[in-house]
């Protein structure tokens, strides 16, 4: 499940990235172009899911430590 | 219920800071010209406005230069578009400063600035101007209603002011519960303070995590790398460092209860070298970040009160979130605790 | 309690004195480095170089003797220790003793060190500024580490935890320390260079301070 999650996760995020690169022109610097261009709004995008995913990651190790203790769980009793 | 309003109220504030702070446009600017020179005799340079209105009222676009005491009016000026205009200036005349400093004022967008807009080239730079002109208005805030200042370089990204610094407060916030807890477990060496502490400084790493990915995103397309050497980022590292320098500690020993009291002081310890190192520092000398040598809080240039109607509640909303995974992370401690007893047993 | 911190530190300097070699390999560390630069470098011009690598050869060196602190106590010895003396008085008679000793081993090997890679860059140097950095650094370093070696005293992993332990709580006086004496040995004006020796003083006593609070904890067992 859980490995199911991670992969999720890098694919959208994969996804994202190609979506962003896509809309870049093609010169070769297309990170600069993508994050410079109208007001430099895509750097709040890139922050706001910087905060996003880090937090989605620490969530997956929250929860994969409850499935350890859930398992413990049931051995025990 | 009663139990979740916190909670709630934090997730909500989060949610609208986050609306707000990227609905909300921002006020008119002029951010860009090329070329950014101005030569010796005529020349001809166009004007990028940034949610600007040019084409409203375009006979009442003014456009003047300042430098030093003088000002210097264009001989021609066409409206290309909302956002572009192409000015002429004929500049031959002794200068005070080698930049200009750019103005450009419209009915409905207000005046706009830009400082140190052109660098003057081949004009004779010397204490007393020879010539100054009479065209400039009086300064006029933009009329638009709720946006965000139009600063040179930042543009669009002052937004990341509501989601990279709440994460700073939120580290700071759950990072003195850990202090606190540590300060306890010393009193009354109870397991469940050090399994506090340790949730606290656990959450804390997390948002320093955050916090340091961030700015780091920021100052690339800002200051132009991906880290800067700067008193405030020193110190953000030196907090991840010594958090981790906590857990490796509390690892390396066996016995709980000894783990949880060297834990304990180093966490005081390193706390207190910590926060007088970043509140004491940065203040003394040259930083990138605003509000700094000098100033201790965001001066009224850097944060208006239409940002600060959004800043304060997101840094609430976020130190509650914080809090609350903290909650979480503390229950699945002591849980946990529980079942090492239980196995023991 | 003066009498128990006077006796600690007549004691540990007496130790210190009969196991020559121990004293001597901290001061044998040092001329080693400060060799090893001068096989790089010969000579050093550039003013911050010169000066941060004074300090990074001096860090690891107060790192060595304040390691041994506390772990060249047997545990016997502590035992007897803890019977005889309250443990504030361990705290602050150990703290004295090492800054006592990173004063001696950092004049020493500031000397060896201009010495050795040339006194160029001091030509403008403001000496008093710069013999009250070095007294400061000394200071600060042996107080804020002694505390760290007692910590890691209680691991298995001693070496190893006090580098680690170490070096985060340190860094932030050790940047003060080096813009500090940077400024001093540039030869600029008190003035303009006394808020830094302040706010070395005020982290050196505040880890006397912190020490003297946290380290009965450590010591009950």
């Amino acid at each position: 499940m859980n490995k199911y999650s991670l992969i999720t996760v890098l694919f959208i995020l994969g996804g994202l990235l190609s979506g962003l690169s896509a809309n870049a022109q093609a010169s070769g610097d297309w990170l600069e172009n993508t994050m410079l261009t109208s007001g430099k709004i895509n750097v709040v995008v890139a922050v706001v899911s910087v905060v996003f995913v880090l937090l989605v990651i620490y969530l997956i190790s929250i929860d994969r430590k409850l499935s350890e203790m859930e398992k413990n769980e049931i051995k025990n009793s | 219920m009663s139990k979740y309003w916190w909670k709630i109220l934090s997730a909500l504030l989060v949610l609208t800071t986050l609306i707000f702070g990227l609905r909300a446009p921002l006020a008119p600017g002029v951010p860009m010209v090329s070329p950014d020179k101005i030569n010796n005799g005529v020349t001809s340079v166009t004007i990028t406005g940034y949610n600007t209105h040019f084409t409203e009222n375009p006979d009442k676009v003014v456009v003047w230069l300042t430098n030093g005491d003088a000002t210097f009016c264009p001989y021609e000026l066409a409206v290309i578009d909302d956002t572009h205009l192409r000015v002429t200036f004929s500049i031959t005349e002794k200068i005070a400063d080698s930049f200009f400093d750019l103005y450009v004022n419209t009915p409905k967008d207000g005046t706009m600035y830009l400082p140190s807009a052109f660098l003057q080239s081949k004009l004779e730079v010397s204490l007393q101007p020879d010539r100054t002109e009479n065209c400039a208005v009086n300064l006029s805030a933009d009329p638009g209603g709720f946006n965000y200042p139009n600063q040179p370089i930042l543009n669009e990204t002052i937004r990341n002011i509501f989601y990279h610094v709440p994460t700073w407060f939120a580290m700071l916030f759950v990072m003195s519960i850990s202090l606190v807890f540590s300060i306890m477990n010393l009193g009354t060496s109870k397991t469940k303070y050090d399994i506090a502490a340790e949730s606290a400084a656990h959450v804390g790493l997390l948002f320093a995590f955050i916090g340091l990915a961030t700015g780091s995103v920021w100052a690339r397309f800002t200051w132009g790398a991906w880290w800067v050497s700067d008193p405030r980022l020193n110190g953000a590292a030196i907090a991840v460092l010594i958090y981790l320098a906590y857990f490796i500690l509390k690892s390396s020993v066996n016995d709980k209860e000894k783990a949880a009291r060297l834990g304990a002081v180093y966490n005081i310890f390193a706390f207190m070298m910590m926060i007088v190192f970043v509140m004491v520092l940065p203040r003394m000398t040259d930083s990138l970040h605003p509000g700094v040598g000098g100033n201790p809080a965001f001066s009224q240039y850097d944060l208006d009160d239409n940002m600060r109607m959004i800043f304060y509640p997101a840094v609430i909303g976020w130190i509650g979130m914080a809090v609350w995974i903290f909650q979480i992370k503390y229950r699945m401690g002591k849980l946990k605790f529980k079942q090492l007893m239980h196995e023991q047993i | 309690m003066l009498q128990e911190i006077k006796a600690i530190i007549s004691k540990d300097l007496r130790m210190e004195w009969r196991q020559k070699h121990a004293l001597g390999s901290i001061f044998l560390y040092v001329i080693a480095s400060i060799f090893v630069a001068y096989m790089g470098f010969k000579q050093i011009v550039d003013v911050p170089t010169w000066n941060a690598l004074f300090w990074i050869i001096v860090l690891f060196a107060a790192f060595n003797a304040a390691a041994r602190s506390f772990s060249v106590e047997s545990s016997g010895r502590r035992l007897y220790l803890f019977t005889l003396a309250r443990p504030e008085s361990v705290i602050i008679g150990k703290m004295l003793y090492n800054a006592f000793l990173l004063l001696v081993m950092v004049f020493a090997s500031f000397a060896a060190y201009a010495l050795m890679l040339g006194t160029g860059p001091l030509e403008n140097a403001n000496w008093g500024s710069v013999a009250l950095a070095l007294t400061l650094g000394a200071v600060g370093l042996g107080f804020t580490l002694t505390l760290v070696s007692a910590l890691a005293a209680q691991t298995d992993n001693n070496l190893g935890l006090m580098a680690v332990l170490g070096l985060p709580v340190i860094l932030p006086m050790l940047l003060i320390l080096i813009r500090f004496s940077k400024n001093a040995i540039d030869g600029i004006a008190w003035s303009q260079n006394g808020a830094y020796a302040w706010q070395l003083l005020a982290i050196s006593v505040m880890s006397l301070g912190l020490s003297y609070i946290l380290f009965p904890y450590l010591w009950r067992e």
